[in-house]
């Protein structure tokens, strides 16, 4: 019985330390305007002027005012907020779309 | 003459008990232990068939006594979004980092394998959790609590057809730290024309341009 509780503690245990590492999962967010987009990816310029070729897959959501949108309908100018796979793989997962707007960031 | 017999008997169920456990020990010593792994499909198989067995019958019988208006479904929606997502992810499918390291794999919540369970099975397991896997037993043993698990029920039903909209609506509801919280309000407010947020303190985790 001791034994067995033991196991549930520490099943508990590696279930709170996995928890842990899931909530600090790296999150990876290009914040910028859209210069160009294609079927296949999107140019985005941050606010440092660098310019980020991402590309756009199937399972890609896009979203403005939290409803879904196509890629085709991110307008040249919009400011964006994407979250890619990770610094090396700049697929997309998620794209929000805002204002148009002029001008730098 | 019978004596003989229950003496053999006797060292042939020790010998199979000590070969037992030495080919138990030098199986653990061999092999170690990944969470990672895929149980076998024997092991599955008989996993699932003892779950079944075990849930009482007028537990399993038992429908869902809601009206199940929209209402309702959206209250399954929040609650799957704020308490479920986080291993079984917003569209069921159990496709994120904590269910990927559970052994056994959280389902797929929208395939026959869940879908074909009553109502009454899947109460019973949300509420009493299944020993021995990664999944907790939420009951409070009150009508509120068993209110908003036949909420959840509604929504696992829905979950095989959800669409791009509600799933967009989870992302929202799903839980974040309170500093995830302040960098998306910042990013909201970029997109909606004002400064850019400053970028975050670099701690090891996330990335922000």
């Amino acid at each position: 019985m001791k034994l067995f509780k033991m196991m549930l503690g520490a099943s508990a245990l590696a279930l709170l330390v996995g928890s842990g590492a899931a909530l600090a999962h790296p999150d990876h967010r290009i914040l910028g305007t859209v210069s160009k987009v294609t079927a296949a990816e999107a140019v985005v310029k941050d606010r440092d002027g660098k310019e980020h070729t991402i590309r756009l897959v199937k399972t890609t959501r896009v979203t403005r005012n939290r409803k879904p949108i196509k890629a085709a309908d991110i307008p040249t100018g919009a400011r964006v907020v994407i979250t890619v796979v990770s610094d090396e793989d700049l697929t997309a997962k998620t794209i929000e779309v805002g204002v148009v707007v002029d001008g730098k960031l | 003459m019978l004596r003989f017999n229950a003496r053999l008997t006797l060292i042939i169920v020790a010998t199979v008990v000590v070969l037992a456990i030495l080919g138990l020990y030098v199986y653990v010593k061999g092999h170690g232990f990944d969470a990672r792994a895929r149980p076998s499909g024997l092991e599955s198989r008989v996993a699932l068939r003892l779950r079944a067995m075990a849930i009482p019958r007028e537990a399993r019988e038992r429908t869902n006594p809601l009206a199940q208006t929209e209402e309702d479904f959206r209250d399954g929606l929040a609650h799957f979004a704020d308490h479920c997502a986080f291993c079984h992810s917003n569209d069921g499918s159990g496709t994120t980092e904590i269910g990927r390291g559970l052994y056994p794999k959280p389902p797929d919540m929208r395939l026959a394998r869940t879908q074909n369970l009553s109502d009454g099975e899947l109460l019973y397991i949300i509420e009493q959790g299944v020993p021995l896997t990664g999944m907790p037993g939420f009951g409070t043993s009150s009508a509120d609590g068993e209110r908003a698990t036949w909420h959840l029920v509604q929504f696992i039903r829905r979950l095989p057809k959800l669409t791009e909209d509600e799933l967009a609506q989870m992302a929202v509801l799903n839980p974040i730290s309170a500093e995830a919280w302040r960098q998306r309000m910042a990013e909201e407010e970029f997109l909606r024309g004002g400064e850019p947020p400053a970028r975050p303190a670099p701690s090891g985790h996330g990335h922000v341009h």
